[in-house]
């Protein structure tokens, strides 16, 4: 008889078959020693990251896209109606309200408490939205304007004072309430948006103001609004867990 | 084995019905494979559940790179040499203990051959009985007992023909 | 584990929320009674580092709970009193989104969602709207988020308020079985929510600490007793402008009353043993013709 031969039927004689019992067993423990295992382990910020994005609504980010749309067709038919393409300040406005809702969710629904006691607290949350809201917007308002200045011919210096720097100053009026301390309804950041853009239309649709300011002076403006909206970030950041620093009429204490 | 590719990434998700599929697809082979190191049928029985238990506690950083079969003989292995390591060597009769029910007891014959392939077995030194069972009784190929062994197949090949040959000459002379 | 509070001190501007509290927590059930405006909500926001106190520290095993950051939170659970959610989630899309916030992979978070659904005895919901569960049902919801990283620490402020009789004994005894190997600090104005399973009451008022231990122990520390007498009907109010009424019970021609006083207060008048709401009452309660006096 072969060598191979032996060894495959001393194979055949030691054999064994596994219990039933052994079987499910193991599964058991194997779990248990997963699970354990898992327990000890800290979700890594960018698995953060893509798990905001899953819980994000998408349907803001489908409607402030909607609009650009909209925006890019009354200009298509507007044409060189210049009044048209002054009202573009309206349209930011609005833009940068739809932001309101999802970002300053937990704000509305009242669930700053839990989620600021958590392990990723407010400040990574609203780091982590900022972030995500912060490229889908670009990455939108990027094809709106150039599309629109490669389509319709629109210059980029009109897109930057029509329409770029209302929304500028929109944002930061958001951020600039909504992230204070003391609590403010949504509902004042919509209207004081919608008076700022009141204001804003006011002085663009006055040709006597509007021509009067020249470029250094929007440069300028521009300046302002783009550090204005960095430092109310940065105070969104910093200022997150001061919510509570504040009694409200001894009820809540 | 590409099967086993989706299937990790089950169980790395929690699925705890992909743990079951897992665990009775190699509970079998290792099992095996541990009593060719410990005849104490037992033993072997705790050893294979350790195995297990020990990738699964694992499983949480385990990256798939193929192969997941020999890494759990790597395993196996190691915790074998551990548990050997904490006893002393085997006496002759203890390969012949208990566990009667498990073992096809055949004719005359068949008992004879058993025991002398054992007896030449054990005349072997460990590295080269370890090729012998993977290659014969837990059937591997011999690219993958290079891999669990971390030697190269030049030298599994050689390890191979040097066991058989003195697995041979011991036979004969027996 | 301990927790300890020193020397801690809040104010609002002028106003003193929390009024140099020395105290030491380990294992087990810690009750916080006291009326509204106590201080109870101001003190478990600073534990769980809402609010930076104004003086005095809190260390938990010796470190300062604030410069621990994100390792103290990592083991703590909250339950607020004003516990707020978002509405189109479904129970287990919440907690499996909580599960994340709190650090936990997804894989171990499944399980966890699974294991504590159970555990509250929210399974049939576990796939209903946040939004169209009842009260009981989300404030369940509210102690399954706060226990997802099993945490050793446990603060619940007031989680009994709204809910009805059978749903506060359902909740006294989840806490009950939750508080095993583990510090729980649970606030009410509700006695009967804490008085059999808190190892430690302790009663607080305009942010001091009056009195502090064992159920058995503050009865004993009144220094009053306890009477009750049956009075008619129209007497009812000249005793309640005269001495502290800790229960009244309307029964056949007229009221029994349970007064607190020292001396026998009516000459049928009968000394009962006396309860925590009686301990509660007597700390905390004014007669009826005091100025700022509710019953």
């Amino acid at each position: 008889m072969s060598l191979e031969k032996q060894l495959r039927d001393y194979k055949k004689i030691r054999e064994i078959s596994p219990r039933e019992n052994e079987i499910l067993e193991t599964v058991r423990k194997s779990g248990e020693a997963f699970f354990a295992s898992e327990q000890d382990k800290v979700l890594s910020y960018h698995e953060f990251l893509w798990l905001q994005l899953k819980v994000v609504r998408k349907r803001w980010w489908v409607l402030q896209l909607i609009l650009l749309f909209v925006l890019g067709g009354v200009l298509l038919a507007a044409q060189e109606d210049k009044y048209i393409q002054r009202s573009m300040g309206v349209a930011a406005t609005l833009f940068v309200i739809l932001i309101i809702p999802e970002f300053w969710k937990n704000r509305s629904c009242r669930a700053l408490e839990v989620e600021a006691v958590s392990f990723y607290s407010l400040r990574q949350i609203y780091a982590a939205r900022m972030m995500l809201f912060g490229i889908a917007d670009t990455f939108l308002l990027t094809l709106f304007c150039g599309s629109v200045s490669f389509s319709l011919g629109v210059a980029f210096k009109e897109l930057l004072v029509q329409f770029l720097f209302p929304l500028c100053v929109t944002a930061c009026i958001c951020f600039g309430t909504l992230c204070s301390r003391h609590i403010l309804q949504e509902a004042v950041a919509v209207g004081l948006c919608i008076l700022w853009s009141g204001v804003w239309l006011l002085i663009i649709l006055n040709e006597h103001i509007y021509t009067n300011i020249t470029l250094p002076v929007w440069a300028f403006l521009w300046g302002l609004a783009l550090v204005s909206l960095f430092a109310a970030l940065y105070r969104v950041l910093a200022g997150c867990n001061k919510y509570w620093e504040v009694s409200l009429d001894g009820i809540e204490i | 084995m590409d099967a086993d590719f989706l299937l990790i990434r089950q169980m790395k998700q929690g699925d705890e019905a992909s743990f079951d599929v897992f665990v009775r697809k190699y509970y079998k082979d290792i099992l095996n494979y541990c009593t060719y190191h410990y005849p104490d049928r037992e033993y072997a029985r705790d050893i294979t559940q350790e195995v297990f238990v020990r990738f699964f506690s694992g499983l949480s950083g385990y990256h798939y790179r193929g192969k997941t079969k020999n890494y759990l003989y790597t395993i196996a292995r190691n915790l074998c040499r551990d548990y050997l390591k904490k006893m002393r060597e085997t006496p002759v009769e203890e390969w012949d203990a208990c566990g009667g029910e498990d073992r096809k007891e055949n004719t005359m014959e068949g008992v004879l051959d058993k025991l002398t392939v054992e007896q030449a077995l054990k005349g072997l030194s460990e590295e080269l009985r370890e090729v012998i069972i993977l290659y014969y009784f837990q059937e591997l190929k011999l690219t993958e007992i290079g891999d669990i062994l971390h030697i190269g197949l030049p030298l599994v090949k050689y390890r191979l023909r040097q066991a058989k040959m003195q697995l041979k000459n011991c036979i004969e002379i027996i | 584990m301990e927790l300890k509070f020193d020397n801690l001190t809040k104010e609002f501007g002028n106003f003193t929320a929390v009024d140099h509290l020395n105290l030491t927590m380990t294992k087990g059930v810690y009750g916080l009674l006291g009326v509204n405006g106590a201080g109870k909500t101001t003190l478990m926001r600073m534990l769980c580092t809402l609010l930076k106190p104004t003086e005095g520290r809190i260390t938990c095993d010796g470190k300062d709970i604030f410069e621990m950051d994100g390792e103290y939170r990592k083991v703590l659970g909250y339950l607020p009193q004003d516990f707020g959610f978002y509405p189109e989630f479904t129970v287990k899309d919440y907690l499996l989104y909580i599960s994340t916030l709190k650090g936990i992979p997804p894989a171990a978070a499944r399980k966890r969602v699974k294991d504590m659904i159970l555990k509250v005895g929210l399974s049939k919901a576990a796939n209903k709207k946040m939004k169209k569960l009842s009260g009981g049902m989300k404030r369940r919801v509210g102690i399954a988020q706060a226990m997802l990283n099993n945490p050793k620490i446990l603060v619940l402020d007031e989680p009994t308020a709204g809910l009805d009789p059978n749903e506060r004994i359902r909740f006294r005894n989840l806490i009950s079985e939750l508080s095993e190997e583990r510090l729980v600090l649970l606030s009410t104005h509700i006695v009967s929510d804490i008085e059999y399973i808190a190892n430690e009451i302790w009663l607080m008022k305009d942010g001091k600490l009056m009195h502090k231990g064992r159920a058995e122990e503050l009865i004993h520390s009144m220094e009053e007793n306890v009477w009750e007498c049956f009075v008619e009907k129209d007497l009812v109010s000249s005793f309640v402008k005269r001495y502290k009424i800790s229960n009244m019970k309307s029964e056949m021609g007229g009221v029994t009353l349970r007064i607190i006083s020292r001396e026998k207060p009516f000459e049928n008048a009968v000394q009962a043993e006396p309860t925590l709401e009686d301990v509660f009452l007597y700390y905390f309660g004014e007669k009826a013709g005091d100025g700022n006096g509710a019953v």
